[in-house]
């Protein structure tokens, strides 16, 4: 165990199961299928992909919103797979999550008041009188203030209640925090508002994120190293500028080639992919971008890719950088044959 | 001679009732389009961009919303003033139009055929067969495979991104002089989006059509448009060629908005970001409606609301652009853009 | 440390609907601009009335018999709504029948709607074995006929008050406990629910503070419209035998009576069954109202 690792995920897995009728066999949709990736402290790591693609299930699993069906997660280095729901619950004041949509993860029915107070509540931490201090300083530092208090999640506009959100992960002081797509539903200049706050918490309370998005700029801006993911699995990670730079997987270059030009006159490259992402209840064989990949080969359709590692922790899983490999062990062969 | 624009619109206000009050999304605006242009809208959530689109095409919700005042000129057609029934031969006709949400603008029962025969039906005289000729050719021309099965096929039987596809071959069936495309891409995937986006400059290119293009997205604006219209709360703050706007925003909301991109700010740095939020139509008062949140408001901008700025075709409603109040604050006011 | 506190433009505005006070506000102002609403509330409240203080309204005892006075019709010798054929004042025994009629009406709804809420939250919430055994159960009983069934408990149980009530109240649980059940089952999906959980909250909190005040509004609609088809169901089973025994008044079983004389003497079952209609459909229109003013909000929030 790697004690600068505050996360470790290894071959995590989840499969949904979709009985279809008696006599027939079931559909295993394999969400997130066989991934593993660390996080450090104080990082921030991306998960980028399509919708579909299993990230946001990934989050959810490793918090246990959803039970993995295998694989192991370590946080801090204790197996939580292994925690009864009841340590479980006591070990989430310290990992939390912000949502994508602050309307529907808001109690409609609850006052900010009573939003920001259930989890110092459940978790039983301050004196019941320190907790309002606790309160109206969180609230401060997301922008909000004291006359919001009794107000409901519908009076608020989209940053606002993202902003009760990520007040209601903050205000247990967690280390880590799943953020899923928590800029995707706001407007451009609303969403660099909260970015902003996050980066700033990230600062004040040396916060680890987990950032799951689809947004690759905002990813560039935010993240030290990602994860691109492809039908539930990990195709792609590195340094976040690294795999900007330098993208491997021909996945991760039309991911990266598709971002919207920032000026009329940039001419860009584009590689557009053909078709649509498959269906993960039933994905292609082999490596399963080769129907939509432009440099797929022969042998992409029959076996999964190794990883190859390009250093700095940069890996990819692609059979076009496993057969320089391949072909330098043969002719190594060849050598000593001869 | 200047050929006449496709669409021009006038003075347009709307408005909606909701309870007692009023409410006025669209307060004033002036905007043309011109023959085989591509204009964008650019805009936030709630500054009026799609019900303009709505207004065009003369979609406003019948009980609540109205419009209070102005003109909408289509081809030399009046359309405020226009009952329902010529409107009708216009929409999905002359004017067409494509939707965000590619999922609930199919209607699931139908098959893909029987929903595109629809204006075929309405619009042209024509028999099955050269219906059913017609919607695959269409179908074709967006890129969808096997387009001879998928006109027997159900909406759930489509992806997304073919979804969208269909919309757009909805979209172009009676080949339209307009189509308006509301945010077409925002519901995708990204690799999904760049191929819908090909996509339409590819139509684009080949039929003889204009195209609104709205969407909060300015990468999108950068890559399709050749002029750029910015709303904001309901009015349009600046109008200019694509690359205009793009080397040279002058409204200070424009260089918010560009600004706060991520991929124009440092990294790991703190992003600009305009502070604020949009108001509420209630709490629009009578100076610019910016204002409040405006780096660069002064007195006059809370005190009376700017008229529009022209200088070589690139319009902006801002006082810091008005020759007599200046005073040398111009140059600070236009921050140059890292391109 | 320094984040920039944006101006927030629609805080100096009052709230939309602060708390309990406005909404009871929000509710009284869209029942004015309704007239179905108000036509329900207002029968309603009438019924309330007469059920409260009917027995000093009324004209007459409606239990004494003047046999010299039977059948007489409408508006004669101070009988409003004429008498009956033991020559009791019909007026008077609708009043008193309206009590009958809301002490079921609401006695039924409060244990058919407790018992039924109760097992739709359990089936809901904790899912398993138990839900699949309980939804079974409900299942074949929402395959008997509501009245049919009751028929079948009082037949067993035996007639009076009490235990109309509860055979009604055994009849009618099974649509509480859908209703519930599936408002859970999508309550529970929600994601402030899984936000509730990935901050650390108890199960059962969960379920106490979260996913019951959501239900509160499903079950107020609900419960109105019950009211309305109990009544009916009453009234349908006095009229059959059983269920309120004459002499009391049940309209029911004015009903019942009357239709001997349904050829020479009118008023009798006229009357009573118009009162039937009217409560039935006030309820009804009351029941409406509230679910199209409440229902949209819901969503809306």
């Amino acid at each position: 165990m790697n004690p600068q690792f505050l996360l470790e995920v290894n071959h995590l897995k989840k499969y949904y199961e979709i009985p279809q009728g008696m006599f027939k066999e079931k559909i295993v949709v394999r969400a997130v299928d066989d991934i593993s990736f660390s996080i450090k402290k104080g990082e921030t790591f991306a998960l980028v992909g399509e919708s579909g693609c299993g990230k946001s299930t990934t989050g959810r699993t490793i918090l246990r919103l959803t039970e993995p069906t295998d694989g192991e997660v370590r946080f801090d280095g204790e197996d939580i797979r292994s925690l009864s729901y009841e340590k479980m619950r006591l070990l989430r004041s310290r990992m939390q999550m912000v949502f994508q949509d602050p309307y529907a993860s808001l109690n409609p029915k609850k006052t900010i008041r009573e939003i920001l107070m259930e989890p110092l509540r459940v978790h039983n931490k301050y004196e019941k009188k320190e907790r309002m201090d606790k309160i109206r300083k969180i609230l401060e530092i997301v922008g909000l203030s004291d006359h919001h208090l009794d107000r409901y999640p519908h009076e608020f506009s989209g940053g606002q209640r993202q902003r009760i959100g990520i007040a209601r992960a903050v205000v247990l002081q967690p280390d880590f925090i799943i953020a899923d797509e928590p800029v995707s539903a706001l407007d451009v200049s609303v969403q660099s508002q909260v970015i902003n706050l996050m980066l700033e918490l990230q600062k004040e309370f040396g916060l680890t994120y987990l950032f799951i998005s689809h947004d690759l700029s905002v990813i560039r801006h935010m993240t030290d190293r990602m994860a691109v993911m492809y039908l539930g699995k990990i195709i792609e990670v590195g340094n976040t500028d690294d795999v900007f730079e330098n993208p491997k997987h021909p996945y991760t270059q039309a991911l990266i080639s598709a971002i919207p030009a920032n000026h009329p006159r940039e001419s860009k490259d584009r590689i557009v992919l053909e078709g649509d992402v498959p269906s993960p209840a039933n994905p292609p064989s082999g490596c399963a971008f080769h129907p939509r990949c432009p440099a797929a080969m022969e042998i992409c359709s029959r076996r999964v890719p190794e990883e190859t590692d390009f250093g700095s922790g940069h890996t990819a899983k692609c059979h076009l950088y496993q057969m320089n490999e391949k072909r330098e062990e043969k002719d190594e062969h060849a050598v000593i044959h001869s | 001679m200047m050929e006449k624009p496709l669409l021009e619109i006038q003075n347009l206000h709307v408005e909606f009732k909701s309870g007692k009050e009023v409410v006025r999304p669209i307060r004033g605006i002036d905007l043309k389009v011109n023959r085989r242009e591509t204009v964008g809208i650019v805009g936030e959530s709630g500054c009026g961009k799609s019900v303009t689109s709505l207004t065009v095409m003369g979609l406003l919700p019948e009980k609540t919303g109205r419009i209070a005042d102005g003109s909408i000129l289509f081809d030399g057609t009046e359309l405020t003033a226009l009952p329902e029934k010529a409107y009708r031969k216009i929409r999905g006709n002359d004017i067409s139009m494509i939707f965000q949400e590619p999922m609930t603008s199919l209607n699931p029962v139908f098959t893909i055929g029987e929903q595109l025969s629809e204006p075929l039906r309405q619009h042209r005289k024509m028999g099955k067969k050269e219906i059913r000729e017609t919607i695959i050719s269409t179908l074709k021309q967006v890129g969808l495979p096997r387009a001879e099965q998928i006109i027997d096929e159900y909406p759930h039987q489509l992806s997304g991104g073919m979804r969208q596809r269909v919309m757009i071959s909805l979209a172009l069936l009676c080949q339209p002089k307009l189509m308006i495309a509301d945010e077409p891409t925002t519901a995708l995937d990204v690799t999904i989006q760049a191929q819908i986006l090909e996509l339409l400059k590819a139509i684009r290119g080949s039929n003889d059509m204009s195209l609104m293009l709205i969407t909060h997205d300015l990468g999108v604006v950068a890559e399709m448009c050749d002029r750029v219209i910015v709303m904001y709360a309901g009015e349009i703050v600046e109008e200019a060629g694509v690359e205009a706007i793009f080397d040279r925003p002058l409204h200070p909301y424009t260089q918010g908005l560009m600004q706060s991109l991520p991929s124009n700010n440092e990294r790991k740095g703190k992003l600009f970001s305009i502070k604020g939020q949009v108001p509420k139509p209630s709490e629009i008062g009578k100076g610019c409606a910016f204002a409040n949140r405006c780096p660069h408001a002064f007195d006059r901008c809370f005190a009376e609301a700017p008229p529009v700025f022209s200088e070589a075709g690139h319009q902006s409603k801002c006082w810091l652009l008005d020759p007599v109040s200046k005073e040398g604050s111009r140059d600070e006011s236009s921050i140059p853009i890292r391109s | 440390m320094t984040i920039e506190i944006p101006e927030q433009p629609g805080s100096s505005r009052p709230a939309v609907t602060p708390g309990k006070q406005s909404k009871l506000a929000f509710l009284w102002s869209s029942l004015l601009h309704s007239w179905t609403g108000m036509t329900g509330f207002i029968i309603i409240l009438l019924l309330l009335f007469l059920s409260l203080f009917g027995q000093w309204i009324a004209p007459f005892d409606p239990m004494h018999a003047e046999f010299s006075k039977k059948l007489l019709p409408p508006m004669t010798d101070g009988h409003l709504l004429g008498t009956d054929q033991l020559g009791r004042d019909i007026l008077s025994r609708m009043i008193a029948g309206a009590r009958i009629s809301v002490i079921i009406g609401v006695m039924t709804v409060l244990i058919a709607g407790t018992f039924g809420t109760v097992v739709g939250i359990v089936s809901g919430y904790f899912r398993g074995w138990l839900d699949v055994v309980l939804m079974r159960i409900v299942d074949v009983q929402l395959s008997f006929p509501f009245i049919l069934l009751v028929l079948v408990i009082n037949a067993i149980i035996g007639t009076g008050l009490k235990n109309i009530i509860l055979s009604l109240a055994i009849g009618g649980w099974v649509i509480f406990a859908r209703v519930v059940r599936s408002e859970v089952l999508a309550l529970r999906e929600k994601e402030f629910i899984t936000a509730s959980v990935a901050t650390g909250v108890p199960r059962i909190q969960i379920l106490f503070k979260h996913i019951l005040p959501n239900l509160f509004t499903p079950i107020i609609i609900l419960s109105s419209l019950q009211i309305a088809t109990y009544i009916i169901a009453e009234a349908s089973v006095s009229f059959l035998g059983f269920g309120v025994q004459p002499p009391n008044p049940a309209w029911g079983n004015m009903l019942s009576e009357g239709k001997d004389y349904i050829f020479s003497s009118w008023w009798l079952i006229t009357f009573p069954g118009v009162a039937i209609m009217i409560t039935a459909l006030g309820v009804n229109f009351f029941g409406d109202w509230l679910r199209d003013t409440l229902d949209p909000e819901l969503k809306g929030e």
